[in-house]
């Protein structure tokens, strides 16, 4: 059914007379989960609508060139995981010493930043997410967060569900001995 | 045993269907049985991390009040005016504001040096400091700056000629002439200037 959905989607999506009205209803589908997978990277809400609108604004200029080798969703999920990567190394170059001064920053953020709301121990498990590298952050991320099945992260990420197991496992340790130790 | 000779039985009141090679018709996608253990373990507390394994699954990123519901209109808008093949570059929408900054203290400096030019005024020494800080090869070409980093702009330009420009007070020797100008440099022909740029 979905896969049927997906179909006409993508076939108006091709169609220059419907193209737009496709678009809108694929912002529609997707702005959430894209825009909590750019929130949960970059931290900050302006940051994360900066993030999006240029992800969306990309999917809209390369829709030709998408051929359905992967699902939509996974599609954007990519563009997104791209731009919000190439977001932070920009941020960290432009106002930055070093990847520890960014990881500050959006502690900071975290901590006292506008558009958060949560007890202690979550935003001690953001804190915790925010100790890891990005890859494993990605993967942590879409696996528990959002629940994705391994292999649509392996298509995002392109790299084997091995691989994406192993990132996992070793991000939640990680996380683990960050929740236990003050 | 006594299963198996029932089922024989059976089969000998059906002979069409006991001539028929018994094979498997259905198929499954790729990989189905290997990634199967991997569903089963995402719903397996992992016993190495009990702390995580108890905490509840809470979003703590809250949006502003009507959001989503703008964003999709938001989007629309941007895509009209931004077909495909014509996306900014540059980084982000906000950066673009500050490039929209960048590229006005250009527009400015560009309007000083023709300015000057036209009237056969000689440069003060002030406005000769801030365009020695810009190669001449930039001035004649104009520089893409949807194709250059805003530090790269930045360095170009330099922090102090920058400062400089801000403080510099034009109003002192051609006020009348120099506001005309500037007039004439409204937001729209800085945003087609950087459509321009795009291009």
């Amino acid at each position: 059914m979905v896969a049927l959905e997906e179909k006409n989607l993508l076939e108006k999506l091709r169609d220059p007379l419907s193209r737009s009205e496709a678009f809108g209803q694929v912002v529609r589908q997707y702005q959430r989960v894209l825009y909590y997978h750019i929130r949960r990277m970059v931290i900050d809400h302006d940051d994360a609508d900066d993030v999006l609108q240029n992800t969306l604004l990309k999917a809209w200029k390369n829709i030709d060139r998408f051929r359905a080798d992967s699902s939509l969703k996974t599609w954007l999920y990519r563009i997104a995981t791209n731009e919000s990567l190439t977001f932070l190394t920009n941020k960290q170059k432009r106002g930055f010493s070093d990847v520890e001064d960014l990881e500050n920053n959006l502690r900071h953020s975290i901590s006292s930043g506008k558009y958060i709301d949560g007890d202690e121990i979550q935003k001690k498990l953001q804190m915790a997410i925010l100790t890891l590298p990005p890859q494993q952050r990605l993967v942590f991320n879409m696996r528990y967060y959002d629940e994705l099945k391994y292999e649509e992260i392996a298509e995002i990420m392109e790299l084997s569900t091995g691989t994406l197991k192993a990132h996992y496992h070793h991000a939640a340790k990680k996380i683990e001995i960050f929740l236990t130790t003050d | 045993m006594q299963d198996f000779d029932k089922h024989k039985e059976e089969l000998n009141e059906t002979p069409l269907l006991r001539s028929l090679k018994k094979e498997n018709i259905f198929r499954t996608p790729d990989d189905y049985f290997e990634n199967l253990p991997g569903i089963w373990e995402g719903a397996t507390p992992d016993p190495e991390t009990p702390v995580l394994n108890q905490l509840e699954k809470k979003n703590i990123f809250l949006i502003p009040e009507g959001y989503f519901e703008s964003l999709a209109a938001k989007i629309a808008q941007r895509t009209q005016k931004v077909p495909e093949g014509k996306l900014l570059r540059g980084g982000s929408i906000r950066s673009l504001r500050l490039m929209a900054a960048v590229a006005a203290a250009f527009a400015l400096l560009i309007a000083v040096f023709l300015w000057a030019k036209w009237s056969a005024v000689p440069l003060s020494p002030k406005t000769e400091t801030l365009l020695a800080d810009i190669s001449t090869e930039e001035l004649m070409t104009g520089v893409d700056l949807a194709e250059v980093d805003l530090n790269i702009i930045l360095e170009v330009v330099g922090d102090e000629a920058i400062s400089a420009l801000e403080n510099t007070s034009l109003h002192d020797t051609h006020g009348q002439e120099l506001n005309e100008i500037l007039e004439e440099l409204d937001i729209s022909d800085l945003e087609g200037l950087l459509e321009d740029m795009e291009q």
